[in-house]
């Protein structure tokens, strides 16, 4: 699986998203599921796909999947 | 009596600052709050749409001092639960941030102030209201039920006076919203401050958001609260990293920290000089029943604590006997004057005086130890506390029932589990939809709040009952 994959699946395990052609386009509270409390799971999934740690600052301004990208350059992951 | 007699003492003291960093003082305040609440005679219902704004506290501040009865809902409130409580409670007016008018097709406010609008309602009620009754708060947020817990001017008040004095609240203070407003956890702590001359800061901005931090450190916040849910992610957020050099006290109620997370708080607090105050309650005693004293909960982690000032506790058992010893489990009881006149499931119940007469059967049941320390090893009533939200199980059956699923609902604090039955194996998993688009409509539970499970056949007793015990026993698997 691509980096890219792996980083949209994330989105799609932590949101159970189904339509997953819309998936790039998401941003924190474009959907219900992406909450305060969906935002924590997708951390985890991430964390989990790409064994990293991530940084406060980074969970915090991880605000939607093009944001997230950029983040997770700095953990060496290019998507 | 109310809980903000005495607030215009407090005349230029900041009494509200917005996230964008407007500050109102308390006459600011007063003279909003009174701006509103002038349009409406005395003991009418005013439903409130709450967000975390001055708007928001304004109008509930001029409701409370003038006599005019407030019931909160969150904004983000299902039109469906609305619908719903509109019909129980045909309240007057409403004052609901002017984007929900359009939504909600309130016609035009009466008068504004900011982003919200007051709106008359063209219902008409003869009944009266009792004279005692101050502000109705719904206890399970999430569920669209129309029952709500009726307080009195006294209630509001005594709680606001017993919490800060146990957590010693201060003018200096300034603390920052986490929860909603309409939550009476929310709630209490903007009238506990509020009674003491201290700040709040208004903010919607979610925990997660570089912007809630921004906020927390450019305004100095001292305070705030949080559910176990809000706990979990300042643990993942780092807490112990942060730097909050303002921070002087924290708090937690709304269900049961895990072991885990209690000791990273207690280490975490310890090393920050943070106070940490873990705390039980139920909105039925307006907001906070017992506390932790700080110093001891590190001895005793498990325990909900002891009564708030000027309050009692004490546990019966079965018989209405009181339990005196130690580790003999009954049902915990509390008295004091911030106990509720009752609950309500309509308008017609809003005539109802004092039904409690200052004691509150909690449905928690409890030991006390030697020290007169309480700690909850169960529950009477069948309900779950979903990120803080109390869900009544039966309610969610009943709500699901009424659109023909045979379900069984059960679960713990972590999730909900609904077990549908499907006996002739034709659910797939996109048949599961119309029951996740039902939680959607009807109820505010976040989709992480619970997990579907199609079972061949929901276990009874013998006399027809689900059989809860088998149920969680044979599919407690995650």
């Amino acid at each position: 699986m691509s980096n890219l994959e792996k980083y949209s699946q994330a989105f799609i395990d932590a949101f159970e998203i189904e339509d997953t052609g819309t998936v790039s386009k998401l941003e924190y509270n474009s959907i219900d599921e992406w909450d305060s409390i969906g935002h924590m799971g997708l951390i985890a999934e991430l964390e989990d796909a790409f064994d990293i740690a991530m940084e406060t600052d980074d969970i915090i301004e991880f605000s939607s999947f093009e944001k997230g990208k950029e983040l997770m350059a700095k953990y060496g992951v290019t998507v | 009596m109310t809980v903000f007699d005495q607030i215009q003492a407090y005349g230029d003291n900041i009494a509200i600052i917005e996230d964008d960093n407007k500050a109102h003082t308390y006459n600011d305040l007063l003279s909003d709050a009174n701006l509103i609440s002038e349009q409406i005679p005395p003991a009418n219902i005013v439903l409130c749409l709450c967000q975390n704004s001055y708007a928001a506290i304004a109008g509930y501040v001029g409701f409370i001092k003038t006599g005019c009865i407030p019931l909160l809902l969150a904004h983000t409130v299902a039109p469906s639960g609305l619908e719903n409580i509109l019909a129980a409670y045909r309240p007057e007016f409403i004052y609901a941030p002017l984007e929900a008018a359009n939504t909600h097709s309130l016609g035009r406010p009466l008068q504004t102030l900011e982003n919200y609008g007051l709106f008359k309602t063209t219902f008409k009620n003869k009944a009266i209201i009792h004279k005692d009754l101050a502000l109705l708060l719904t206890t399970s947020g999430s569920t669209g039920s129309p029952t709500v817990v009726r307080l009195s001017g006294k209630n509001i008040a005594a709680n606001a006076g017993q919490i800060a004095e146990y957590l010693q609240i201060k003018p200096e203070d300034r603390a920052i919203t986490t929860m909603p407003m309409s939550y009476s956890y929310g709630l209490s702590i903007i009238n506990s401050h509020l009674l003491k001359g201290a700040s709040i800061v208004v903010t919607e901005a979610p925990l997660v958001s570089a912007k809630f931090w921004d906020i927390m450190c450019d305004m100095r916040v001292t305070t705030f609260g949080g559910v176990p849910f809000i706990y979990e992610m300042l643990k993942k957020l780092r807490f112990h990293k942060m730097d909050l050099p303002h921070l002087r006290y924290i708090t937690q109620a709304g269900g049961k920290l895990s072991a885990l997370l209690l000791k990273y708080f207690i280490e975490t607090c310890q090393s920050l000089n943070v106070c940490f105050y873990t705390m039980y309650g139920q909105t039925e005693a307006t907001a906070r029943i017992s506390y932790m004293p700080p110093e001891m909960l590190e001895k005793k982690p498990d325990s909900i604590g002891i009564s708030i000032p000027n309050g009692e506790i004490w546990i019966e058992n079965e018989a209405g006997d009181h339990v005196t010893n130690p580790n003999e489990a009954g049902e915990l009881v509390f008295k004091g004057p911030n106990v509720s006149l009752g609950t309500a499931e309509n308008r017609g119940n809003l005539t109802n005086g004092d039904e409690n007469k200052g004691l509150l059967y909690t449905g928690d049941i409890v030991t006390c130890d030697t020290d007169g320390y309480f700690r909850i090893v169960g529950r009477k009533k069948r309900f779950l506390k979903l990120f803080g939200n109390r869900i009544n199980l039966d309610e969610i059956e009943s709500l699901l029932g009424q659109d023909g699923f045979s379900v069984a609902v059960s679960g713990s604090d972590a999730k909900m589990h609904i077990y549908v039955e499907n006996s002739k194996n034709q659910i797939g998993s996109q048949n599961l939809d119309p029951i996740k688009n039902l939680i959607k409509t009807k109820t505010t539970i976040s989709p992480r709040g619970y997990k579907i499970i199609p079972i061949e056949k929901i276990p009874r007793t013998d006399s027809g009952k689900i059989n809860y015990h088998l149920l969680n026993s044979n599919f407690s698997t995650g």
